[in-house]
This record gives structure tokens, C-alpha cells and sequence, in this order.
């Protein structure tokens, strides 16, 4: 009995399991009409195989770049906050109103205060500074008292002694150390916010 | 990462275009460029739209890299789109005129010669050449009266020497399902080139 025409095409292709194509070889060697199948495959898939690649025009991959953006895409931080972002024109307008709503009181009543004949910007502004001297006073008072009953203000004396005692050079590496640091920091936060990370996967 | 001196993986590429690299883009462009222009040409056989078909696939692919889901394979999505637009504009068109020798958008006899898919020169021999030329146009033109999915498979396979597996990934079917297109698109080609005796 024959080989079926699909066994004999898998056997051409090299995709038959070891068993089966031991077995299938056996028949062929000995069967012409089986041969001659396979050696039809064999000639199909070598002129198959032969068939050129095409190239695109010249200007091919240039036409390509114009269209693509090249910017590059946020990253993992900018991303998150992202999900924040209203999506649509309504999210837009309830993200406004959560904003200004409750700042319409607060201007209301500005708005109120500037219409009384006693109250001018200028006697508000000694007020509001009047309030906050005051405050900063009271606070420090509260400061010092709660410095000087836990022993804390010794320990503050002392360590402005010992940053007096300190030579200028040492203070000046130290301010150069923070003059690199402190852009250097900047720089990372900003291309954290920029470069997507290698390893996350975006999948969808 | 210097691409020059490092044989970069297609996401390696990936994840530097999505940087912002145009010579990410570029790499990955020479190594795609023709698979999948040849794929596009051989699927609507017009040069022309071929190139607008290949540019388009490229240009959705790049500017959707986020899309990439890494699990897969590069080459398995880039021939999935390209295959998806060329088979959407087969089937645009009216069903029994495509053509086989050249673009049916040309009309004089030099549009049709300029348009008609031909195979070029490879070894130096002319005899042997005009042979190969000649046995190489039967194929294509037989390869062009295949059912769009089944050139699709058949060319992934053959030209491409991809595995069923990533077929049926491209294709979007079964992997039984790529077995029957393939299996039948191979007895077609073989009755199509019955007459041509080709000897190995
Ligand atoms: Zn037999």
C-alpha cells in the first residue's frame, strides 16, 4: 500500500517524527511511484526557495522615517500621572469645575471685602502682615520654650560652634560636591520622567 | 549601545526606537524592508502599490511600538500588518482582475512591461539564466493565481522559511488551518507547473 500524499509531502519537508520517518523512508526506497511524489516536492521546494527578495525604491526607507515620530515616548512617570489625565473634553470640564468651585467662595469673598469702604488693598495688606508677624512670633516664642526645656538648644549651640570650627576649605568641597549633586539629581528625576525603562512591558 | 559593533536583537531595536533612535528605526528598516516589500509585491503584483502597501505597513508599525507586545515576534507582527493591508486592497478590487503580468492599472504595452514582476540576473551563465528566468516567471505567475491566503502561507513558508507556527501567528488562524492552505496551495502550484518538468 501507498504512502498518503500529505505523509509524503511532510516527508519531503523534514517534519515527520523520527519513528514515522524511518518507516516512511523504508517504503520510498523501494517504492518508484512514492519516489517520484517526493522528488516532486523536493523539486517544488527548491524552486520555491529560489524565488528573489524584491527591493523597495532607493527613497524607500527615507519616505518611511518622514512619517514616523521620532520623539520619544514618555516614560514610566509620566505615564502614571497620565492615568490621571482627563481623557475627554467632559473629563476637562469636571476636572476645571473640581478647581475652581471651591475657589469661587474664596474670591467671592475677596471680592466682598474689597467693596467695603473701610477695607483698601493696602490696609488688608497690613492686616494679613500684621497676622502673620504675630504668628511667626507666637511660634517662636513656642520654639525657643520647647527648645530650651527638652535641652534641644544646647545641642543646636553646639553643632553651630563645631560648623564654625570648621575650616573654609572643607566647607568649600562641600559646596561644590552639592553644586554637582543637586543638578545631577535634577537630571535624573527629569530622565526618569522621560526614558520608558527597558524591562517594563507595555503589552496590550 | 553601539548598533555598528553589537548584532542588536529586533527588541533590543525595539526599545531604542521607542528612545527616540532613528538609527534604531533604520536598522530595523534594512533588515524588513525587503521581506516584507517582496511579500506585498508578490500578494497585489504592482510594484507601485507594493511600495505604498510596504511604506504603510512600516510607518503603522513604528509609530506603534507601544502596541508591541514582546511575547511575540517582531517579524510575526510587521508580516501581519503587511499581509492584513495587502489582502484588504486584493479584495477592494474587482475579483478576477488581477493580474499576472503587470499592474491592471497600466495601460500600453511599456506600463504593462514596466509593472510585470520579473526575475533578475543571478549568476553569470545566460544560458542557464534564461532557464532559471524563465522557470522563475512560471512560479510567480502561478504563485499570483493562488487564493490571497494561500500565497500568503505559501510565500511565509517558502520565501520567508517561516515556521507553521509563526504562519498561523501572522495569519491570525489555527495552525491546521495553515497546514490545509499550504498543502493545497502546494498541489495547485504543482498542477500549474505540471508541464514544466522540474528536475532538482
Ligand atoms: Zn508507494
Amino acid at each position: 500500500m501507498h504512502l498518503s500524499d500529505w505523509t509524503l509531502e511532510q516527508l519531503a519537508e523534514g517534519l515527520l517524527p523520527q519513528a514515522e520517518h524511518r518507516d516512511a523512508s523504508l517504503h520510498v526506497e523501494s517504492c518508484a511511484r512514492c519516489a517520484s511524489v517526493v522528488d516532486g516536492y523536493h523539486a517544488l521546494f527548491a524552486a520555491l526557495a529560489e524565488m528573489p527578495r524584491f527591493a523597495p525604491s532607493p527613497g524607500f526607507s527615507d519616505a518611511v522615517i518622514a512619517r514616523t515620530r521620532l520623539t520619544p515616548e514618555p516614560g514610566p512617570v509620566a505615564l502614571w500621572l497620565r492615568q490621571f489625565m482627563p481623557k475627554t473634553r467632559r473629563g476637562w470640564a469636571m476636572l476645571a469645575a473640581a478647581v475652581v468651585a471651591p475657589a469661587l467662595p474664596i474670591l467671592g469673598a475677596i471680592a466682598w471685602l474689597l467693596t467695603h469702604p473701610l477695607l483698601t488693598p493696602v490696609s488688608l495688606w497690613q492686616w494679613a502682615t500684621a497676622q502673620g508677624t504675630a504668628a511667626w512670633a507666637s511660634t517662636s516664642v513656642v520654639a525657643v520654650r520647647w527648645a530650651a526645656n527638652t535641652g534641644v538648644a544646647g545641642v543646636l549651640l553646639g553643632a553651630y560652634d563645631a560648623a564654625r570650627a570648621v575650616p573654609p576649605e572643607a566647607l568649600t568641597v562641600l559646596a561644590t560636591l552639592l553644586a554637582i549633586a543637586i543638578p545631577l539629581s535634577v537630571w535624573a528625576i527629569v530622565r526618569l520622567v522621560r526614558t520608558p525603562m527597558k524591562n517594563v512591558t507595555y503589552a496590550n | 549601545m553601539n548598533l555598528a559593533l553589537i548584532p542588536a536583537t529586533d527588541h533590543d531595536l525595539i526599545a531604542l526606537a521607542r528612545t527616540g533612535s532613528e538609527k534604531a528605526y533604520r536598522e530595523l528598516l534594512d533588515r524588513y524592508q525587503r521581506p516584507v516589500f517582496s511579500l506585498v509585491y508578490r500578494m497585489v503584483r504592482d510594484r507601485e502599490l507594493a511600495e505604498d502597501l510596504a511604506q504603510e505597513t512600516f510607518v503603522k508599525v513604528f509609530n506603534h511600538l507601544d502596541r508591541f507586545n514582546p511575547k511575540y515576534k517582531f517579524s510575526s507582527w510587521i508580516f501581519k500588518i503587511a499581509s492584513n493591508l495587502a489582502i484588504d486592497r486584493l479584495r477592494k478590487r474587482e475579483p478576477d482582475t488581477v493580474s499576472l503580468d503587470g499592474s491592471r492599472h497600466a495601460s500600453t504595452p511599456d506600463e504593462v512591461e514596466a509593472t510585470r514582476i520579473t526575475v533578475e540576473s543571478k549568476d553569470e551563465n545566460p544560458e542557464e539564466f534564461l532557464e532559471a528566468k524563465e522557470l522563475g516567471e512560471e512560479i510567480e505567475r502561478a504563485i499570483g493565481l493562488l487564493r490571497p491566503e494561500y500565497r500568503t502561507a505559501i510565500l511565509l513558508r517558502h520565501v520567508e522559511g517561516r515556521a507553521y507556527e509563526e504562519i498561523a501567528e501572522v495569519m491570525g488562524v489555527p495552525l491546521g488551518t495553515v497546514k490545509t492552505f499550504i498543502h493545497r496551495a502546494r498541489a495547485e502550484l504543482r498542477e500549474t507547473l505540471a508541464h514544466l518538468r522540474i528536475e532538482t
